[in-house]
């Protein structure tokens, strides 16, 4: 019985994933946390088109993160390996603007650039607990990758853990 | 008779002188008979001699010779006076385009052959060379008479500081050496200074496409070590730690390399020198025309002014305490060397390359300044007062697409038992693809600097608290990078993040001038403004504290609320950061980027290379 409400949970969690439209619960602690997070950063722009969070990518943080086997699955079955989707928020969110990727090169002045491209977040340990991919571009040879965990605190995320996975 | 033999003092000298006399013509004649039986080996055959897979211009300059040799037999002498070519290391430039004159066609090659004495490990001359389509013209750069250059200069084109080291770069490519001492004055004249070490640091030989008088316009940019006590004003503070007793400068020359103008086509005799001619090379008149003629000889044979050395023992007195200091010098020690050799034979895999980017890496392996990018990882740790550790530092080179990134630096993975930092660096193929060289070079650069700061900081932070880091006494420069991740969030030391941004400051704090000096010596110096390399080395700096103090507004266009404005407001950088240089840098770097008219880096030909 707790394995399946634990399914019919992750299945909430990805439909409300794919910004359909949908006043969901899931989609709304998802708002929350892409707001919160998205806050913590000086970038204005934001990419609408997402960057995947790959099993690639977490390998990158097997070695500092014990996650339990019941995270660990959690995270898997959620995680999107190759396909990017689309952010859904009008004009602004968070105080961010979200563009495609051809407005973006549109918005800037090549080499220099400024914006974020996140993934979606992946809830797991019960959606008291998350994790995201960022991608902060800033021009030629400026960015960085970025994996962050996070923990809900009543209202609030905390930074759990952050791991710099690649630096340009 | 018996009694005579055994009795007789005359007797047994007469026997002793009969078996040394029998003795020694058995032994003289068994080395006639080996002397015979070895074929005499022919020096001017084997100075004609050539390796497999030559230039086919190192070839007709063979023939060439050859056929004159066969006239005139002058190469017996000439190799005891110059030594053996080495044609192997021929240097072979193709000339790019066709005078007004039409003398001087696309197809036509400049040379530049070492000559070495024999057994002797040290370029003793050179032979300069033209060969176009209906003949060949040459010069001789003749190492043993500096004195004769610096007395003729304007006739000759060159004088004797730019033939020596001329000769040191040659020296460099056949024997790897890089650091040489200064036996003669005479071969380092003209600086005003008695000049103890030399090294070059880059040289560009451009090939003359106007004339045949003109092999070689050549620049070439140098190291001088100047003892104290010798005149000059600047000597060593007491105490100061930089101070290795010698003063430090860096000058670069330009000349052209002649060619003989005597010949006609094809015309293997050539005019008789001009009286008093002693020999030499360069351009102009009385040169020697390298193929003497009667009772006419080029060189004396005496070794050059110079001589490969390695850097005397008080030159690193003070090496350990020199802290960011070593970012001012290319100079390393000999064990520093030699752990730099380790890793670029060792810790680098570049199998993820293709050839023409491999290129492009090797180069910086192989400058004759020497390995650029091993050096400036030695001198991240030396700064620190840290033992070199880039033998425990392995990094694999990629290219794939890699989207809007140029390049990526990730795998991150210290093994806290051995100390090994292993890490990947990845190209952007698309971009990689068409960028000049030099756009690829620095992003090189930067990503490796990158991959070594992160090895630092996983290998200082491994088994330590966050008290014990606080604790340490680290240089300076060191403290910005590492000591402002604790001092901004303590939580995060122990996880694996590495804020970009950190060292990107560090980057522009201390690291500009060096990374500037390196693309420089990449590209060979030849671009005349040598505040375009710094601009290229703030690639990717836009996001650090120097950068966002002079485009508060960045990157929003035009720049607004910029404070510094006028080019005396340098606020110790090396250039001061106005608006209008802002704008200069991005445009620098863009025009890299996409190899357009305005870039000053070469574009990928077809086929990918450079």
């Amino acid at each position: 019985m707790k394995l399946f409400l634990q399914a019919i949970s992750i299945s909430v969690f990805v439909t409300g994933l794919n910004c359909n439209g949908q006043k969901t619960q899931s989609k709304t602690a998802e708002y929350n946390f892409l707001e919160s997070v998205l806050r913590s950063h000086e970038e204005k722009i934001v990419c609408s088109k997402t960057v995947p969070l790959t099993m690639n990518l977490l390998e990158n943080i097997s070695e500092e993160v014990n996650l339990s086997a019941r995270d660990s699955v959690d995270i898997q079955k959620q995680i999107n390996y190759n396909n990017s989707s689309i952010f859904n928020f009008k004009k602004s969110f968070a105080g961010k603007t979200f563009l495609d990727d051809s407005a973006i090169i549109k918005n800037f002045r090549p080499p220099a650039y400024r914006y974020l491209k996140i993934s979606k977040p992946i809830f797991f340990n019960g959606g008291s607990k998350a994790i995201i991919f960022i991608e902060e571009h800033c021009g030629d040879l400026c960015g960085s990758g970025v994996i962050e965990i996070y923990r809900k605190d009543q209202q609030s995320y905390m930074l759990l853990f952050r791991k710099t996975v690649w630096i340009s | 008779m018996r009694k005579f033999i055994s009795n007789s003092p005359l007797a047994t000298v007469i026997i002793i002188s009969l078996i040394t006399l029998i003795s020694s013509i058995l032994v003289n004649a068994c080395r006639k008979f080996d002397h015979q039986s070895k074929p005499k080996i022919d020096k001017a055959e084997r100075f004609l001699t050539l390796p497999p897979n030559v230039h086919p211009a190192v070839k007709r300059v063979v023939e060439k010779i050859r056929r004159v040799n066969q006239r005139t037999n002058f190469l017996n002498d000439f190799i005891s006076r110059q030594g053996f070519a080495r044609w192997d290391k021929a240097i072979v430039t193709g000339t790019k385009s066709v005078s007004i004159a039409g003398r001087v066609n696309a197809e036509d090659y400049c040379l530049l052959i070492p000559l070495v004495m024999e057994d002797q490990e040290q370029v003793h001359g050179a032979i300069g060379c033209k060969v176009t389509a209906d003949s060949v013209f040459f010069t001789l750069l003749d190492g043993s008479q500096p004195e004769s250059y610096n007395a003729d200069s304007t006739v000759k084109g060159l004088n004797g500081r730019e033939l020596s080291l001329t000769l040191m770069y040659l020296d460099s490519l056949v024997f790897g050496h890089n650091f040489f001492h200064i036996k003669d004055s005479a071969a380092f004249a003209g600086l005003g200074k008695n000049v103890k070490y030399a090294r070059p640091d880059s040289i560009s030989l451009i090939p003359s496409s106007t004339s045949r008088m003109v092999i070689y316009q050549v620049w070439i940019c140098y190291t001088v070590w100047v003892p104290p006590h010798h005149g000059q004003v600047v000597g060593c503070d007491p105490g100061d730690p930089n101070c290795n007793d010698y003063d430090e400068e860096v000058h670069c020359d330009y000349y052209e390399l002649g060619g003989d103008n005597g010949y006609e086509i094809d015309d293997d005799n050539p005019p008789p020198p001009s009286d008093g001619d002693s020999g030499g090379g360069g351009g102009g008149s009385d040169l020697c025309r390298f193929f003497p003629i009667d009772g006419h000889q080029c060189g004396s044979g005496n070794p050059p002014g110079w001589t490969p050395s390695y850097y005397p023992n008080n030159f690193f007195e003070n090496y350990a305490n020199q802290g960011y200091h070593h970012f001012e010098t290319w100079a390393l020690s000999s064990e520093d060397y030699e752990k730099i050799n380790n890793w670029r034979l060792n810790n680098i895999d570049t199998s993820g390359l293709d050839s023409c980017r491999q290129l492009i890496l090797n180069k910086l392996l192989n400058n004759v300044s020497g390995n650029l990018l091993g050096k400036i990882l030695t001198k991240i740790d030396r700064a620190n007062n840290d033992p070199n550790n880039i033998e425990k530092f392995n990094v694999k080179y990629h290219i794939k697409p890699l989207g809007l990134v140029v390049a990526e630096t990730d795998s991150f993975h210290y093994n806290s038992n051995t100390g090994v930092f292993s890490v990947s660096i990845t190209l952007d193929s698309v971009i990689a693809h068409t960028a000049t060289d030099i756009y690829v070079a620095g992003t090189i650069l930067h990503e490796t600097i990158h991959a070594y700061m992160a090895s630092l900081l996983y290998r200082i932070k491994n088994g330590v608290t966050v008290g014990q880091l606080q604790a340490m006494t680290y240089d300076s420069l060191f403290n910005e990078y590492v000591d402002t991740l604790v001092a901004t969030n303590e939580a995060l030391l122990n996880s694996a993040f590495i804020n970009s941004q950190y060292q990107h400051n560090y980057m522009a704090n201390k690291l500009l001038s060096i990374i500037a000096d390196a693309i420089g010596l990449f590209e060979g110096n030849t671009i005349s403004n040598t505040r375009y390399y710094w601009f290229l080395a703030w690639k990717g700096l836009y996001q650090t504290e120097p950068w966002k103090q002079h485009w508060p507004n960045y990157p929003a266009q035009p720049i607004s609320g910029a404070p510094y404005t006028t080019d005396d407001s340098t606020r110790g950088l090396k250039y001061a950061l106005t608006p209008s240089r802002l704008d200069s840098i991005l445009s620098s770097i863009y025009n890299e980027r996409v190899a357009n008219a305005s870039a000053y880096g070469h574009p990928p030909a077809p086929g990918g290379c450079y």
